[in-house]
């Protein structure tokens, strides 16, 4: 629609700041995500929906595929999503993956370290 | 014809005087948060005072990365909402009720963020039906209590849909988050509503959340 107004402007003094404008604009929306967020929060508004709204199973498959794109795409996966899937993997009673994962969050986000510390107390101090 | 030109001619005026006004005005700052090195954020479920239950979740379902791409280490929603409940806290009016230092104890975040939803869902006029959001977001400083941010959030899906209309910038980024949706039967209106309500709100150019840490290290 602002396009059409666009084009029908017949004074170009008018046209070129608001092409311009709305480049900008258009270059602004287009700017990728600085994380890769992925079906994060589908699967969380999916997880909060109801118990049996999604299964552990599904949810790790959706985030595992996701930390995959993400590399793919040389992007770093969003915060928070390999804490998730901790808690995916300890809740299921594989204390091995959930704390492989706290680690890699850590390492990644090392401001997850207290967090982590406290929440997956359990996990952290599991040896295999 | 001539009236045609007329009208476009103005409409074309009205335009650009937006897009002058947008850029123009000056955003607001927010010192308390600039002062206090804010990284990680716990987001606590939010008290909603709506007659719409599941605006509670959906909400919680969508502040994450809205919050991320602005630059903060968002604790994970899920696992926090699920260790609050583990230790005896179902309710999210219970959750706002916690005292800062039992939550320092337990997550040590910089900054908590605190919402009232006092709307969510659908409004029903005359010929017309549209979602609707109400909401107050505030950040308050961990260590002191201070408010360090706050946002009054007010989403009208009618705004919206002119402005999609326009294949604007709105119209770019719900589509963005609808290629994002897993295939599934669930409803999906209010999640994308709700994507879009907090990515608008946060992204404010006038009273959005200030850029934060993480993008500011990332971008040196």
């Amino acid at each position: 629609m602002i396009w059409c107004v666009t084009l029908s402007c017949k004074q170009k003094i008018r046209r070129l700041p608001l092409a311009v404008g709305m480049a900008a604009l258009a270059a602004a929306c287009a700017t990728p995500t600085h994380f890769h967020w992925g079906d994060y929060e589908p699967v969380l508004y999916r997880f909060y929906e109801s118990e049996e709204g999604i299964s552990h199973q599904e949810q790790i498959e959706l985030l595992l595929n996701d930390i995959d794109k993400a590399q793919s795409e040389g992007k770093k996966i969003a915060p928070g999503i390999n804490l998730h899937l901790a808690m995916l993997y300890a809740d299921m009673g594989d204390m091995a993956s959930a704390k492989r994962f706290v680690e890699i969050e850590r390492e990644l986000y090392p401001m997850s370290g207290q967090f982590s510390e406290k929440v997956f107390a359990k996990v952290l101090a599991w040896e295999g | 014809m001539g009236r045609l030109n007329k009208l476009s001619r103005s409409a074309c005026a009205l335009a650009v005087l937006a897009i002058t006004l947008v850029a123009c005005a000056e955003p607001m700052r927010f010192e308390a948060l600039e002062q206090v090195n804010s990284v990680r954020i716990l987001v606590l479920p939010p008290q909603n005072n709506s007659p719409e239950i599941e605006g509670t979740y959906t909400f919680l379902s969508t502040i994450s990365k809205p919050l991320g791409e602005r630059g903060y280490y968002v604790y994970p929603v899920g696992v926090v909402d699920s260790y609050i409940k583990a230790n005896g806290v179902t309710l999210p009016q219970e959750m706002n009720q916690i005292p800062l230092d039992k939550l320092n104890a337990q997550f040590a975040p910089d900054a908590i963020l605190y919402t009232d939803i006092d709307y969510f869902g659908q409004k029903f006029a005359l010929i017309d039906s549209y979602a609707y959001i109400d909401a107050n977001l505030e950040l308050v400083d961990a260590a002191t209590g201070n408010t360090l941010w706050q946002k009054h959030m007010v989403y009208d899906e009618r705004q919206n849909r002119q402005q999609q209309g326009d294949g604007g910038a709105l119209g770019q980024i719900i589509g963005a988050v609808l290629v994002q949706m897993i295939a599934s039967a669930m409803d999906d209106k209010f999640f994308n509503t709700s994507s879009m309500a907090n990515m608008t709100a946060l992204n404010d150019p006038i009273n959005g959340l200030p850029v934060g840490p993480l993008r500011q290290t990332q971008e040196q």
